[in-house]
């Protein structure tokens, strides 16, 4: 967490109204870092992740200096140039041809935001010349391509961590690492589960002023204009509701259990939308953990958005909602007496959500007979005993983790071996939804790089 | 082509509506597909009750912590420090604490005596800190803690001004915009459409309105009742001298932060906002089921 000095910010400061300030008091150094300690970043696909990483992760970054962004389509690559070269007084090249550009800039790194079908080549060939690459999930949309990354990464020794952004949540890693492996709170965990709900898959279409020539974009592997806006709907070129979601949320069932799947079933279909990925998909995973069986489940439904995003754990003594979105929830078993849990809130490490200790009368915060009080549900408080906690969102905590690893400052928290690890179980599920649903068997080595 | 193409949205607790005209279905689907993935992109960065937005990691700020803000976060809170400037304090986004006791004063958490006392401790808290927002970077830093924001009152209109950022973008000239009925934003070309037209009610007296280019919100306590307290004194124990007041603006984070203002200000106050500030066009309210409409140099 960044201090300010606040003498010389009071000497300076100006308060009205009930202390909100809208002044320059003082020269606050907010980025005391030199050009040259800084990360040459590029930033490759400037649609809808890639203008997040541009517009709200990068500027965060204090440590990151965005040099070009990249994109074969000419009206989102300038806008992005432009608004960014505006909003951050900055000059920021723009770029077509991502080879062109590795050889015209200065780079230490490049950051995809592209479809998977690229990732693979792009990354072998910005690792092996020497520049340390963060690529969006999926690694690719075939198991052999993402073998490659993972190896190109080991061979070369450069960086490549894999956009899956829960690995930098601050709440998750607390959950991880302190709820669940420090005081195993949930004791132990016998199932994950959870579910991605949307309401529809957006099939995009250019803008007016998107001048799109086709023939021009044939050269990078689309076909169609449609390929261009909705590659996720295509199996040449992306990985569907599966990689796109639910890859998000089977790694952390990986994570938090400590294990990756010997078996999985699972069947999905497109009956709703008619594209060529399934648009309903559903997974059961079974896991030998380190405590003992689990049984992992979980869903995605494209037409529906009520419920939304979560994830699930349940253990023999507690069991917690944690979500991108939502606040969490932790439950305790009625069989596990409160005063177990105390100490977790004595700790600092959660907090009854329906305590608001502070403004009780009594000490035992008793408020005497009224009306009926909620049931009684936990969320994580101060993440104490975490060595470090980003304060930032997932996205731009888990590119910043990036950014200080190529600063050789931190080390990668997902990196592509990781990664594949967890990938080898969705390239799974997509065989088994592929074949009309089934049953597969994973051998341990499988998962080895 | 159709004449409009209407849109639906559930966002920031409510829904919003967008209805497109003068434009091929699938242009307009592509739009409102565009327009409703920002909205939720601005509720993940402005909401409180997002874990991790930027106004939940703000509220969590110690002494002489700082953070960096996305642009959004940082253009939104620039605009709610004008609107408290402006309106002498009676929109305030610094209530975060005040309504999250009203919350545990409904859900039976605390008792009556206790709300009272939790929020005298709230606003005290809020006098005694300070935030400082820079005014040139996207960066917050904290003096003293005790001041939570919640931006519930001007969050959806902002939302609703970057839509029309993105329309002009997109090359749509002509589309009504409503955030959960409560703020209405009008674009139009004149030549397709000269204006929309509106009800506005009280229990006696009912007017339409002919909207063009502008914004309009509306804060009451028909529907929601007796929701509105007052942040400069920080108790819900406030009377209002109106029914419902309507507050049409240049933008519609103008409108909905004024809507909200002028509900708990006096009419005197409200005539010199309306004649004085740039950004306000004109206020109706509702006194005893009656109507009254003020306007720059149509005071009452």
């Amino acid at each position: 967490m960044e201090k300010t000095n606040r003498r010389d910010f009071l000497k300076r400061s100006s308060l009205f109204g009930t202390g909100l300030l809208l002044a320059n008091p003082f020269n606050i150094t907010a980025n005391p870092l030199k050009a040259a300690d800084k990360v040459n970043i590029a930033i490759v696909g400037c649609g809808g992740r890639g203008s997040g990483m541009i517009f709200s992760n990068i500027p965060k970054i204090p440590s990151a200096n965005l040099v070009a962004v990249c994109d074969i389509i000419e009206s989102r690559r300038e806008r992005a140039k432009e608004r960014y070269n505006a909003q951050y007084d900055a000059n920021v090249k723009a770029y077509e041809d991502f080879y062109e550009m590795i050889e015209k800039e200065n780079l230490d790194a490049v950051a995809f935001a592209t479809p998977d079908f690229w990732h693979m080549q792009h990354t072998v060939d910005a690792l092996n010349a020497g520049i340390h690459v963060y690529c969006e999930k999926a690694m690719s949309n075939n198991i052999e391509d993402a073998k490659k990354m993972a190896l190109a990464m080991k061979k070369t020794g450069n960086l490549l961590q894999i956009g899956r952004q829960r690995r930098s949540n601050d709440r998750y890693r607390f959950t991880h690492q302190v709820l669940l492996e420090q005081e195993k709170v949930l004791g132990r965990l016998t199932h994950a589960m959870g579910q991605w709900n949307r309401s529809e898959i957006w099939t995009q279409q250019p803008n007016k002023n998107d001048n799109i020539d086709i023939k021009q974009l044939n050269k990078y592997g689309f076909d169609t204009i449609d390929q261009v806006y909705n590659w996720r709907n295509y199996k040449k070129l992306g990985g569907g509701v599966v990689s796109d979601l639910g890859s998000h949320q089977i790694d952390i069932f990986n994570w938090f259990l400590g294990a990756y799947p010997h078996t999985v079933y699972a069947t999905g279909n497109n009956s709703y939308f008619g594209l060529e990925q399934a648009d309903t998909m559903a997974t059961i995973l079974e896991y030998d953990t380190p405590g003992g069986p689990a049984i992992g489940i979980y869903e995605n439904i494209s037409n529906s958005r009520a419920i939304g995003v979560y994830e699930r754990f349940i253990g023999d003594e507690g069991s917690m909602n944690i979500s991108e979105s939502t606040e969490n929830k932790i439950f305790r078993e009625a069989s596990i007496p409160e005063e177990k849990w105390q100490k977790f809130v004595d700790k600092g490490y959660i907090a009854n959500l329906a305590d608001m200790k502070e403004y009780k009368e009594k000490e035992l915060g008793d408020s005497g007979i009224k009306e009926t009080a909620p049931q009684i549900s936990y969320d994580i408080k101060d993440m104490s005993g975490m060595k470090k906690v980003y304060n930032l969102q997932a996205h731009t905590a888990h590119l910043y983790n990036f950014v200080e690893s190529v600063r050789e400052k931190e080390t990668l928290n997902y990196d592509a071996i990781e990664s594949y690890k967890s990938e080898v179980c969705i390239y799974k599920i997509h065989e088994a939804i592929n074949a009309g649903g089934g049953r597969i068997k994973i051998d341990p080595k499988e998962y080895d790089i | 082509m159709n004449d409009s193409h209407l849109f639906e949205h559930q966002a920031m607790a409510t829904y919003f509506k967008l209805n497109i005209y003068n434009e091929e279905a699938k242009y307009a689907k592509n739009a409102a597909q565009q327009a409703f993935a920002l909205i939720d992109d601005l509720e993940g960065k402005l909401s409180r009750f997002r874990p991790d937005s930027d106004i939940s990691r703000v509220n969590k700020l110690k002494k002489d912590e700082q953070l960096p803000l996305d642009f959004e976060t940082w253009e939104v809170l620039k605009l709610a420090i004008s609107c408290h400037i402006e309106s002498n304090g009676a929109f305030d986004v610094g209530v975060a604490e005040h309504m999250k006791i009203f919350r545990a004063a409904k859900e039976g958490i605390l008792n009556e005596y206790e709300t009272f006392k939790a929020l005298e401790k709230a606003q005290n808290s809020k006098e005694e800190s300070s935030l400082f927002v820079d005014p040139d970077q996207p960066r917050v830093y904290c003096v003293n803690p005790g001041m939570f924001f919640d931006l519930g009152g001007i969050g959806k209109g902002y939302a609703l001004d970057k839509i029309d950022a993105l329309m002009k973008d997109l090359g749509i000239e002509t589309y009504t915009l409503s955030a959960g009925d409560s703020t209405l934003h009008i674009k139009n070309n004149l030549a397709i459409k000269p204006h929309f037209t509106y009800p506005i009610a009280a229990k006696q007296d009912r007017k339409i309105v002919e909207l063009s280019n502008i914004s309009v919100s509306a804060s009451g306590t028909f529907h929601q009742g007796n929701h509105i307290f007052d942040p400069r004194t920080g108790k819900n124990d406030f009377k209002p001298e109106f029914d419902r007041v309507w507050v049409a603006a240049k933008t519609s984070s103008y409108s909905d932060a004024f809507s909200t203002a002028c509900f708990i200000l006096s009419l005197p106050e409200i005539e010199d906002i309306v004649q004085t500030n740039d950004q306000i066009e004109w206020v109706t309210y509702a006194i005893d089921g009656k109507l009254t409409t003020l306007r720059k140099n149509q005071l009452s």
